[in-house]
């Protein structure tokens, strides 16, 4: 009793251990990707706003190069200007050339020439083409393409400037329309950038609050399935622990019922010898004899039903061809020492000959329904009978022992298959007999059920499954 | 012991109650030997003989295991019982049982004057019964 309750607790167990294990697995899985791409897209995300910082450096230094250059004319300021719109410049080729889906090669190319960290380079990439048609960097893209014009305004400013001062031509009123130019030029351009670098820094920031729900969230998922788990087996184990208790408790009562049991028989022996001592008429002393005799019979017939039922617990189903006719024949002339066992008319209505089951455990079933018929004959009928029927039901081996014997009380038939219950006229059984028939049937994976009517007979039919 | 004592066996056992009896017979002269096979029939039995106005204490010697009401069941019962009606009567358990469970719980139980074991050890129970 105790390992099949041990059995299906591990079985249980172990289908649990894994479902959870999976569990957590999978959630720390999400947890682990989510985190990596949302890192991932925030510093992508830093990494633009980092080179529109560089691109607005670039392009107020060639502002104030420019103007320089008008107010000073030296050559050095012009170069200065030229290199300094080199960052605007490439960034716009990045924007260009991710758009149209273009060559990597150059896009990092430009990317380094407008100063972008060469580790930042695929990041930035891969948000452009991931997250472009996504508003905050759709919008960001837009910015940037207007931005883009404005300086293509500057440089064509820069190339006017340049062609004035080069020839000499550059009037008072031009120069002064053109610094006015270039500083609304910048301050639009300001403009823009800090929209462009705005619309990230929100991004980045919402991403940021999300990360941190998402992550308290899968945690606190994490800890409660854990908790639920962990409170779960403790309960389980907690029941376990008290059917393994009963179990044992259970073991105990059978020891000490098997126990008296077996010393029921010696001690009437022993006091029948104690008797027989005194007595001096051979009558009585044969009397005593013949009682002695019963009592060693229901000892012998106590132990027989004991290893039975170990066999039946222990052995495994052992599949052969069972020839229930022969079997019966068997069991019926075992019996016929038994009180009563010649006076009984048997018959035998054999519809169903050999089946594939358990020769063993079918004779245990057949031996304890047969000997439980003739023990509760009713000697007060003009004519005692057992009859014995097998035949085949939807693939089962059907067999009815019913008798015209004492019957069983309505109240009593639903413990009679209890373990050491007896009922009152049971000097004769050991209330071991039916238990046994009925773990063995269920071993056999049958059912079994009784009729009865006190003093009309009993009838029990038992189901076996073909053992195909 | 006769004119002193009723004997009321209670067992299910027939033999253990005809070795009862006879031992009562042979080593005591008890001629007379009332019997109950359970606790029911026992209260049964001491229900219609407590109508009978009688001197004589009853022994009862008292099986534990029996169907319908065993020998915990019938002490439960007898308890019960009018309380002038409990002093007329005396218990003594007498089983074959090596259950420590139900060893305790019948040296324990303030009716149980005595716990004999199977098969009745004749002589000790004359001894408890010349020192009433």
């Amino acid at each position: 009793m105790p390992r099949s309750y041990l059995n299906t607790f591990n079985k249980l167990t172990q289908r649990h251990v894994i479902s959870f294990v999976l569990f957590v697995f999978l959630c720390s899985s999400i947890l682990i990707v989510t985190n990596y791409y949302t890192l991932k897209t925030v510093s992508a995300v830093r990494a633009y706003i980092n080179g529109e910082s560089q691109y607005s450096k670039g392009e107020k230094e060639a502002a104030r190069n420019l103007i320089m250059y008008i107010n000073t004319e030296e050559p050095e300021y012009w170069n200065k200007f030229q290199q300094a719109l080199q960052v605007p410049l490439s960034d716009s080729i990045v924007r260009v050339e991710l758009t149209k889906n273009g060559d990597v090669a150059v896009i990092k190319r430009a990317l380094i020439a407008g100063q972008s960290h060469e580790e930042d380079l695929e990041g930035m990439i891969w948000l452009f083409h991931t997250f472009n048609k996504v508003s905050f960097m759709k919008n960001a893209i837009n910015t940037w393409q207007e931005a883009d014009i404005l300086i293509g305004l500057k440089r064509q400013l820069g190339d006017r400037v340049h062609q004035l001062i080069s020839k000499q031509e550059m009037t008072e009123e031009q120069r002064k329309e053109i610094i006015a130019s270039i500083n609304a030029n910048t301050t639009e351009l300001t403009l823009k950038e800090k929209d462009f670098s705005g619309n990230l820094g929100t991004a980045a920031r919402a991403i940021n609050t999300y990360l941190f729900y998402f992550n308290f969230l899968m945690t606190i998922i994490i800890i409660g399935i854990a908790s639920t788990y962990a409170i779960s087996m403790i309960k389980k184990l907690k029941n376990q622990n008290e059917i393994l208790m009963n179990t044992n408790n259970e073991l105990d009562k059978f020891v000490y019922s098997a126990s008296h049991d077996l010393r029921a028989p010696i001690t009437s022996l022993k006091g029948l010898i104690e008797i027989a001592k005194e007595e001096t008429d051979p009558e009585i002393i044969q009397q005593y004899l013949y009682l002695m005799k019963e009592s060693l019979n229901k000892q012998d017939e106590f132990i027989r039903e004991i290893i039975d039922f170990s066999r039946n617990k222990r052995k495994e189903i052992v599949r052969q061809p069972v020839n229930l006719s022969k079997t019966i024949d068997q069991v019926i002339r075992h019996h016929c020492y038994m009180p009563n066992a010649n006076n009984i008319n048997i018959t035998k209505d054999i519809l169903l000959e050999t089946i594939p089951s358990d020769p063993l455990r079918i004779e245990i079933i057949l031996n304890n329904l047969i000997s439980n018929a003739i023990k509760y004959s009713d000697e007060k009928k003009e004519r005692m009978t057992i009859h014995i029927k097998t035949y085949l039901e939807n693939h089962s081996a059907i067999m009815e022992i019913a008798d015209n014997g004492v019957g069983i009380k309505k109240e009593n038939l639903s413990s009679i298959f209890q373990m050491f219950y007896v009922t009152q006229n049971s000097n004769k059984g050991t209330g071991l007999g039916l238990y046994i028939v009925q773990e063995t049937v269920a071993k056999l994976q049958g059912s079994i059920l009784v009729e009865s009517e006190l003093h009309k007979g009993t009838k029990f039919t038992l189901q076996i499954p073909l053992l195909l | 012991m006769n004119d002193k004592f009723r004997f009321l066996v209670v067992d299910d056992n027939k033999i253990d109650q005809l070795v009862t009896r006879q031992l009562l017979k042979i080593k005591l002269g008890v001629t007379e030997v009332n019997q109950a096979g359970n606790g029911v029939e026992a209260l049964e039995w001491i229900k219609v003989n407590s109508e009978v106005p009688d001197a004589r204490e009853v022994i009862i010697l008292l099986d534990i295991k029996m169907p319908e009401m065993d020998g915990f069941g019938f002490l439960e019962a007898f308890e019960e019982l009018d309380g002038k009606l409990k002093d007329t009567i005396k218990i003594i358990m007498v089983s074959s049982t090596l259950d420590p469970i139900d060893i305790e719980r019948a040296e324990c139980h303030k009716q149980v004057k005595k716990l004999l074991t199977k098969p009745l050890p004749i002589t000790e129970l004359a001894d408890y019964l010349a020192s009433l």
